[in-house]
C-alpha cells in the first residue's frame, strides 16, 4: 500500500470517529491531517473525491442530493486548485518584480552618477529625489576644458521601470550626440527628439532643458522641450524672472524644431532648473505658485546653490509631509567670478 | 486617486468625460477604456477635462498617445474644460500648438 493509499485509510478512520462522537479532539486531528495532505501534495480535488467516495460506501442510502452536492463539492476543488496555483505563479512573478526594481534602481545610481562637477567661475548645486524607487528625473553636467559647462535636466511623463530605462537611454544618446556633433542646444534636442520618437511606445514622452554656458561671451544658451521654464536671478537687482521658452515635447512629433534662446550671466546671477515634481508641490492640497517657489529661493539666495537645494526641498518636503508626489530635482547654478 | 470615466456616443461623435484625478494610477485606467475606441477611422473625439481636478505628467502622456492614435486614423481630437492649471501644463509642453484645447465645457461653463 502506497502513502496515498495510507493517508487515505487514516482520513477514512478520522472521519467515521468524528462522525460517530463529535469531539475537539476529532476535528484537532483533521488539522493535523490537511498539513500531511498538504505536504504529500494531495490535491484539494482528490480530497473532496475521498470525502464523496467514503461518504457513498459508508451510507448507501444516501439522498441522491446529497450524492450529487458532493459531485458540485468535487468540481469546485478541481477549479480551485488551478486558480490557487495562478495566484502563486502572480505572487512570484510579483516577487521578482520587486526584485528587478531594486536592481534597477541600483543600477540606474551606478549608471548615471550623480556627480557635480567642479567648475571654475561656478557654484552649483543639485538634488533629485525620486517619489518611488526609480527616478524619472535625469540631470545631466558636462563640464568643459575652456572652463564652459553643459547642463541637462530631463523628466519622463510616466513614472516606474520603463521610465528609468528610458532615462538610460538619453543619457547614451547625449553623450553619443556631443561627442559626434557640436553642443548646440537646438540641435541636441531635435537628435534626442528622434530617438525618443523612434524608440520609446506612443504613451511615454520626455520633457527636457539643456543649455550651455559659454565662459567667453558668459552667455547661456538654451532650449527647452516642453520643460518647466528655467528661473534666472539678477543679482543686481535681487529680481527674478521666468525663462519662458517655445518648444514641443520630445517623442510626440519627428519633425519638430526648437528655439535657441540666450541669456546673459553676470557676477552673482543664477540659474534655478526645477522639475515640475517642484512645481506641483501641494500644500494642504492646494498647488503652489510661481511666487511661492521663487520666494522659497529668495529666502536662501545668500548661500551657496548646494545649500539653497537643500533647504528648498527639505522645506517644501516638510510642506508636503515628507511625502512626495512626484520626482524632485532642482538645478542651481552661479556665476561667482 | 480616484477617477470617473463616462463615455457618450453619439452618431460620429465620441465624447469622453473624465472626472476626478488623472496621475499613474488612474491614467491607465482611462486609457484601457478609450484606447480601443481610437482604432476607428475618422474618429471624432472630444475628451472633457471640466471635473478633472489634477491632472500629471503622466495623464499628460496618456492623452498625447490618444491624440496621436486618432490623428493616425484621419480622425479629429479636441479637449475641452481644461483648468487655468492644466492649460498652463499644455502651454509649457507645446501641445497647445498641436493639440486643440479649449477651457470652455461644452455648456459654455468654465
Amino acid at each position: 500500500m502506497d502513502n496515498k493509499q495510507k493517508l487515505r485509510q487514516l482520513y477514512e478512520k478520522v472521519l467515521i470517529d468524528y462522525v460517530e462522537g463529535q469531539t475537539e479532539q476529532g476535528l484537532h486531528k483533521a488539522q493535523l491531517l490537511s498539513n500531511v495532505a498538504l505536504h504529500k501534495n494531495i490535491s484539494p480535488e482528490e480530497l473532496s473525491i475521498w470525502q464523496k467516495d467514503i461518504l457513498v460506501e459508508l451510507y448507501p442510502d444516501l439522498p441522491l442530493e446529497i450524492t450529487n452536492a458532493l459531485d458540485f463539492f468535487v468540481k469546485m476543488m478541481k477549479g480551485y486548485e488551478v486558480a490557487f496555483r495562478e495566484m502563486e505563479k502572480l505572487r512570484h512573478f510579483h516577487q521578482e518584480l520587486v526584485s528587478e526594481m531594486e536592481v534597477a534602481a541600483n543600477v540606474q545610481s551606478s549608471l548615471l552618477g550623480l556627480s557635480i562637477p567642479e567648475v571654475d567661475r561656478l557654484e552649483i548645486g543639485a538634488v533629485s529625489i525620486p517619489a518611488r524607487r526609480v527616478n524619472g528625473d535625469y540631470f545631466h553636467f558636462v563640464p568643459y576644458e575652456n572652463g564652459g559647462l553643459g547642463v541637462g535636466l530631463a523628466d519622463v511623463m510616466g513614472k516606474g521601470l520603463s521610465a528609468a530605462l528610458c532615462m538610460s537611454m538619453i543619457k547614451y544618446a547625449i553623450d553619443d550626440h556631443l561627442a559626434k556633433h557640436d553642443s548646440i542646444p537646438s540641435r541636441l534636442l531635435e537628435a534626442l527628439n528622434a530617438t525618443v520618437e523612434e524608440n520609446m511606445d506612443d504613451s511615454m514622452f520626455v520633457s527636457m532643458i539643456y543649455g550651455l554656458f559659454d565662459p567667453k561671451s558668459n552667455c547661456f544658451l538654451y532650449s527647452s522641450a516642453g520643460h518647466e521654464p528655467a528661473i534666472y536671478y539678477n543679482a543686481n537687482d535681487e529680481s527674478f524672472e521666468v525663462l519662458y521658452t517655445k518648444g514641443l515635447l520630445l517623442g510626440v512629433n519627428e519633425q519638430t524644431k526648437y528655439p535657441l534662446y540666450e541669456k546673459k550671466i553676470d557676477i552673482g546671477d543664477m540659474l534655478i532648473f526645477v522639475s515640475d515634481g517642484v512645481t506641483e508641490s501641494r500644500i494642504d492640497g492646494e498647488f503652489i505658485d510661481k511666487e511661492f517657489l521663487i520666494n522659497e529661493f529668495r529666502k536662501n539666495i545668500h548661500l551657496h546653490p548646494r545649500e539653497i537645494v537643500m533647504k528648498v526641498y527639505k522645506h517644501l518636503l516638510k510642506l508636503q509631509h515628507y511625502k512626495l508626489r512626484d520626482d524632485f530635482t532642482i538645478i542651481i547654478i552661479k556665476r561667482t567670478r | 486617486m480616484n477617477v470617473n470615466v463616462k463615455i457618450n456616443q453619439s452618431d460620429s461623435c465620441i465624447e469622453v468625460l473624465v472626472s476626478g484625478e488623472i496621475d499613474a494610477y488612474t491614467a491607465p485606467q482611462i486609457r484601457e477604456m478609450v484606447y480601443p475606441l481610437t482604432n476607428q477611422e475618422h474618429v471624432d473625439m472630444v475628451i472633457n477635462l471640466s471635473e478633472v481636478s489634477y491632472m500629471d505628467s503622466t495623464g499628460l502622456g496618456m492623452f498625447v498617445g490618444l491624440f496621436k492614435a486618432v490623428k493616425s486614423n484621419n480622425g479629429k481630437f479636441k479637449m475641452i474644460g481644461l483648468s487655468r492649471r492644466l492649460k498652463r501644463l499644455f502651454d509649457i509642453t507645446g501641445l497647445a500648438e498641436i493639440i486643440q484645447i479649449s477651457s470652455v465645457a461644452k455648456d459654455g461653463e468654465r
